[in-house]
């Protein structure tokens, strides 16, 4: 008998309740919790009902069937809580030719209401719908070189506490209501001047601790701390 | 020379419970480490376990109570401190030492011990186990899967709907 076959109980880990497949599961990235499915019969579809996600993208993955399979996951996954998506670390900003472009996320991100915890690096946002009223579960939001698709998003979670956005230049958020964020950290490389940064940044001014860094224009900060003085 | 904490008196001496597994063996063990499970701090707050009394642990045996033990006693310390902000490097790195060779057991073991630290409550070691089992799958093609989780070999019918997978989902595959 080989060796693997000596402690040979295959239910024995099949009949661990839901909740602690889960736990072992949202452990994995997407491509480990999906190979799940050569297990058995009964686990070929186990991985669609996980509540949280993350997956890395590797610059070889097919740039084409991907976003299908994340669109599919997304819209199987209504009760997701947690989700992140981090994109080909080659993929480029701009998408110029022979590189890669941002990841591309599907708009059934939106019908996500559960979200508690949404990470995104190097991907491409799709454009909000309109009358998205903003995801009512959210906390902790982190976008990292996230590109926007619209000129202008506002990011409207009622219970967001922690909001994280590092990215080369400015994306057109604006900020909704976001009465119980406590920790900001904006990190600009550089700033398009016809906006207003002031009014910008006035909409986390209301956070315990915020960190700012842009590498640019002093007069920028002055005109936020002028804002801050007559808030 | 006594060390100070084992001084005289009623306040040196720690508290002490018992539990009695599901097979009737009882293990009397600190009030503290006993407390690392949600559950059992609650009843050993309100003055349980102690004396001839004992806490009856009808789902858990006596093999995979013990392992449980062994983890509540090695990590009490630390878990009194409130996550022992002020542990040393070595400390830390002993613990995670210690985990790592706790871990280090039968595929059967960590499924009691998963299955106990989830009915007793026990945070820190529901997610060392479940950590282990994810770390058992991770990067391997699906045969290596089921021959670590001691799954069967696929009959051909399954091995066809396998193959029908991979080639739907090519990109978790490559």
């Amino acid at each position: 008998m080989e060796p693997w076959r000596r402690h040979a109980q295959p239910d024995a880990l099949s009949s661990l309740p839901a909740e602690l497949l889960d736990d072992i599961l949202t452990r994995l990235d997407l491509r480990d919790a999906v190979r799940t499915s050569a297990l058995s019969r009964a686990w070929r579809r186990r991985w669609e009902s996980l509540p949280a996600l993350s997956l890395f993208l590797l610059h070889h993955h097919h740039p084409g069937t991907l976003p299908l399979v994340v669109a599919s996951v997304l819209r199987n996954a209504a009760r997701i809580s947690r989700l992140c998506v981090k994109g080909d670390p080659q993929s480029t900003w701009h998408g110029l030719r022979n590189r890669r472009d941002l990841f591309r996320l599907h708009s059934s991100i939106f019908s996500c209401l559960h979200l508690v915890s949404l990470e995104l690096q190097k991907c491409q946002f799709p454009p909000l719908p309109a009358g998205f009223a903003g995801f009512p579960s959210l906390q902790e939001l982190n976008l990292t070189t996230v590109r926007d698709e619209a000129d202008e998003w506002v990011i409207q979670a009622p219970n967001l506490r922690s909001l994280t956005i590092r990215s080369k230049d400015y994306q057109g958020w604006q900020f909704g209501e976001l009465p119980r964020l406590s920790d900001a950290t904006v990190d600009l490389e550089s700033y398009v001047d016809e906006h207003d940064f002031g009014e910008f940044l006035a909409g986390v001014a209301h956070v315990g601790k915020i960190t700012i860094a842009a590498g640019y224009l002093p007069e920028v900060l002055i005109l936020f701390t002028s804002y801050l003085s007559s808030w | 020379m006594a060390a100070p904490e084992s001084g005289d008196g009623n306040n040196g001496a720690a508290r002490m419970v018992t539990l009695i597994s599901s097979d009737n063996t009882r293990f009397e063990v600190e009030a503290a480490a006993a407390s690392l499970s949600q559950t059992l701090q609650l009843t050993i707050l309100d003055g349980g376990g102690g004396g001839g009394d004992g806490i009856p642990l009808p789902n858990v045996d006596s093999a995979t109570l013990s392992k449980v033990l062994e983890y509540c006693i090695k990590h009490a310390p630390a878990a009194a401190n409130g996550g022992a902000p002020n542990a040393t490097a070595v400390d830390r790195a002993e613990l995670e030492r210690f985990d790592n060779e706790f871990v280090n057991i039968d595929q059967s073991v960590l499924y009691s011990l998963i299955m106990a630290a989830h009915n007793l409550e026990i945070e820190g070691l529901q997610s060392l186990v479940a950590k282990k089992v994810a770390d058992m799958i991770k990067g391997k093609s699906p045969m290596e899967i089921r021959r670590t989780l001691g799954f069967p070999d696929p009959t051909p019918e399954e091995q066809a709907e396998m193959n029908a997978h991979m080639l739907e989902y090519g990109w978790a595959y490559e």
